[in-house]
This record gives structure tokens, C-alpha cells and sequence, in this order.
């Protein structure tokens, strides 16, 4: 019965690699012929792109849950001067949704539905495992290049090469937003930042490519954030030659403490509820994005300035 | 009796292995064409880089002093390979790469513990011993892979 059950928890993630080889096998023979086509110019005005990765438990690139919609909401009200890009689903190589053509589709449906109604029941964990799935596969060295040129391609259809690009990435997302820039196409001149809330990273070497990163973390999230270790020997403190542990170490990395948040639950990042139970308080989001806010105004702060030592 | 088992077991382990390597090369690399072609030639190495093996195990140990005759030292070697019985779950991402790595370190463990018991040697030199084997048995493949793998045109 216990080996039934963790067969059925482990069949998505021995299948996940087969929707890249699926993709790739449409796509194999345009690849390598298809110039990286560049992306659209941002209209005049705008200074930066901020791209939105959700979490493991991501449903689609349309669907968001009300508090992530909600934190999107405030990042464009604080900065008009900043495109807002949450519609790549990070989990899929082409951005196909979960409830998009797919053999399982019904199935997640259902599970998304039962989600809906029953939030964090224990179906939820499937959804979680599948993407979980694909997050192994973009991390993989066998099959991350493959996974991480779809997701690459995605983001090129939607942004300017050449302006700044800021990823915020909650969780799993963080690898996903690391994986992509692995791949991005060559010529694209704009510097790219990540900002995690509770990032979830593994040893992947794109992270090298980022300008700076930012790991926005609570004090109870103490574990999840630190899952990675379990599977990725890079991240482990004494292979200090690791890619992780350089970039670490360098200043483009830094750690910000949101307050008491968990990885999720009533007390996560984007989470309503007022600190302390204190009516009228400051929520959980509200302390996370405090930080999240400031560090997008550092970000932006030091382009503008870098664009006016040019002029 | 025994060499037949022993025998087995390595053609067992070396099918799974070659069969899963391809697999992943299929992911990586869907076409038919370039998969069978895959499967014949890491179905070569593998028969090649273990009676190589074989031979530079038993040539060293004779060197080292120990009498022992080329079969039994198939049959250590093909009984080391056990846990490669295991060896398709390394499709699975991420986990399976590690997978990949431990149950080659387990294969080598083996291999170097249970010549050092039997033939009254010390571990150290088994080990040595059956290091360069060891390399060129999985290495060569997990290398072919690798550099498939890494990149995207």
C-alpha cells in the first residue's frame, strides 16, 4: 500500500521529463535553423520589465491567486514606469497551462477545482508534484538546456532585450527564473535581477548571469527555503569553487529579513492577515512587499543613475 | 553454476543500464535513428569497457601477488553490478542523475571491498586497483551524455 502510494507520488516526476522531449520533438528541426527572434521594444517611458514566477503549486500563466494578483496590483500602482509580466507559466517548456492540450488535463482541472473550494487539501499535492517535476527537469544537466531554451523562448516573445528586467520569483520559482537566463538569446544587452520571496534555489550555473539576486526570507521559513540542499551537492557550504557558492559570496547576492514569515499558510509573503493578529496592522504582504518595494527602487535607483553617467 | 548467475546478473545490469542511458538520449535527443544507434554503441562500450576491466583487475592482482584466475574475477566484478538492477529510475530528473552517481560509487565500493576480503589485500590498493576500470566503464557513457545534454542548438 506505502509503496502504491509513493509509485503514485513519484509517477510525476518519472514522466516529467517527457513533456520537454515532446516539445523538442516538434520543434527540433526548426531550432536550429530559427534565429532567437529579438523581442518587443517597450513603448517610450518604459524603464523597466518585472517578470512574475509563481510558486510549485502554479496553476496556469492566466490564473493567479488572489493574493499574488493582489501583489501584482501594487507593484504596478508603485511603479507606472514598469511592465508587469505574469502570464509565463514556469512549469510548462511552451507555457501551456495545466488546463491547456494536454493527455491529464481533465484531471488537473478537477484538482484545481477541488482546490478551489478546499484550499491546501491533500490533492494539492499533485499539482505541487508535477511541477516540482519540472522544476528537477529545468535543474537537470541531462534535460535542463532543452527545458530551459522553451522557457527562454517565452520570455524573449514578451520582453526588451535591452531594458532592465527584474524577476520576482516566489519559491520554486526562483530556479526557474536562474534556469531561463541560462539560456537567454545572445545580444540582449539589459542587466537582470531576481528578487526570491522564500527562493528555492539549486546549483544551476545561470545564476551567474544575474546582476544581482535577492533572497527575501522570513524568520519561520527556515526549511523549504533550504530544500535544495538535499539534491544539489553545489549548494553545500564547502564546495566553495561551486557556482552557487561563488555567487554567493560576491556581493551581487544578498538575504533581506521580510519579518515573521512562513513559506506558506496564514503567515506568507502575500498573506492578508494582520501581523499579530493586531487589527488595522500592517498584513504579512504588507511587510514583504515593504521590502520587496524598496529593493525594486534600489534596482531601478542605480539604472537610472548608470543611464545618466552615459548621457 | 555461479558464473552463469554472475554472468546473468552483469547481462542484466548492462541491458538496464544501456537500455535507461538511451532512453535519456531519446529524451534529450528525440530520433529513432540517433537512439538505436545509441543503444548499439553504448551496448558495445559496455561489453568493451567491462571485459577490459576484468582483464586489468586480474592482471593486477596477480601482479599483486594474489592467485586468482580471470573467471573469478568476472564473477566479483559482474556481482558488484547488482545495484545497477536499479538503474532506470535514473531517468527521473534530478534524482536520477543522483542516483546515477551513487549507484556507481556503490558499484565501485563493492567491487573494491569485496576484492580486498577475498583476496586478503589491502583496501587502498584494491581500490586503485579498480579505479581506472571504473572510469572508463561508466564515465565514458555518463561523458557522451553530458555533452549531448548540455546544450541547446
Amino acid at each position: 500500500m506505502i509503496v502504491a502510494l509513493l509509485l503514485i507520488l513519484l509517477l510525476p516526476v518519472l514522466v516529467a521529463p517527457f513533456e520537454t522531449a515532446g516539445w523538442w520533438t516538434s520543434q527540433r528541426v526548426q531550432i536550429p535553423n530559427r534565429p532567437r527572434r529579438p523581442g518587443p521594444k517597450a513603448s517610450p517611458g518604459v524603464a523597466a520589465q518585472i517578470v512574475y514566477f509563481t510558486g510549485v503549486a502554479g496553476y496556469s500563466g492566466d490564473f493567479l491567486a488572489r493574493r499574488e494578483a493582489a501583489l501584482l496590483e501594487r507593484l504596478r500602482q508603485s511603479f507606472p514606469n514598469a511592465t508587469v509580466h505574469s502570464d509565463v507559466f514556469p512549469y510548462s517548456v511552451n507555457n501551456n497551462p495545466l488546463n491547456g492540450d494536454r493527455i491529464f488535463r481533465k484531471l488537473w482541472e478537477w484538482l484545481h477545482r477541488w482546490r478551489l473550494k478546499v484550499p491546501n487539501n491533500v490533492f494539492d499535492a499533485l499539482i505541487v508534484l508535477r511541477n516540482i517535476g519540472q522544476l528537477l527537469v529545468s535543474a537537470d544537466p541531462r534535460y535542463g538546456a532543452k527545458y530551459n531554451r522553451g522557457l527562454a523562448e517565452q520570455l524573449e516573445q514578451r520582453l526588451d532585450p535591452d531594458l532592465t528586467t527584474i524577476f520576482l520569483a516566489y519559491s520554486g520559482g526562483a530556479q526557474m527564473a536562474v534556469g531561463s537566463l541560462n539560456e537567454r538569446a545572445k545580444g540582449s544587452s539589459g542587466p537582470v535581477h531576481l528578487i526570491a520571496y522564500g527562493g528555492v534555489f539549486t546549483d544551476d550555473p545561470g545564476i551567474q548571469k544575474f546582476a544581482s539576486v535577492t533572497q527575501i526570507v522570513g524568520h519561520s521559513d527556515r526549511y523549504i527555503v533550504k530544500l535544495g540542499k538535499l539534491l544539489f551537492p553545489g549548494l553545500w557550504r564547502w564546495q566553495f569553487w561551486s557556482a552557487w557558492n561563488r555567487y554567493r559570496r560576491s556581493d551581487r547576492f544578498s538575504v533581506r529579513l521580510s519579518g515573521p514569515h512562513a513559506h506558506v499558510g496564514k503567515r506568507d509573503y502575500f498573506s492578508f492577515k494582520p501581523v499579530g493578529d493586531v487589527d488595522g496592522g500592517p498584513s504579512y504582504a504588507d511587510l514583504a512587499y515593504e521590502v520587496l518595494q524598496g529593493r525594486i527602487e534600489e534596482i531601478l535607483g542605480s539604472t537610472e543613475s548608470r543611464g545618466r553617467g552615459r548621457n | 553454476m555461479i558464473l552463469l548467475f554472475c554472468l546473468g546478473v552483469l547481462l542484466v545490469s548492462g541491458f538496464l543500464t544501456v537500455a535507461s542511458e538511451t532512453f535519456t538520449h531519446f529524451l534529450v535527443r528525440p530520433s529513432f535513428w540517433s537512439a538505436f544507434r545509441e543503444f548499439l554503441l553504448g551496448s558495445w562500450l559496455f561489453a568493451a569497457t567491462a571485459s577490459l576491466w576484468a582483464m586489468s583487475l586480474w592482471l593486477g592482482l596477480r601482479w599483486l601477488g594474489a592467485d586468482v584466475g580471470f573467471l573469478w574475477t568476472l564473477e566479483i566484478l559482474s556481482l558488484a553490478h547488482m545495484p545497477m538492477l536499479v538503474y532506470p529510475l535514473t531517468i527521473m530528473p534530478t534524482i536520477g542523475y543522483r542516483l546515477e552517481q551513487i549507484l556507481r560509487m556503490t558499484v565501485f565500493t563493492l567491487l573494491a571491498v569485496g576484492l580486498a576480503w577475498q583476496c586478503d589485500l589491502p583496501l587502498v590498493k584494491t581500490a586503485t586497483l579498480a579505479l581506472p576500470g571504473w572510469f572508463a566503464h561508466f564515465l565514458s557513457i555518463e561523458w557522451r551524455l553530458l555533452r549531448q545534454g548540455g546544450k541547446a542548438p
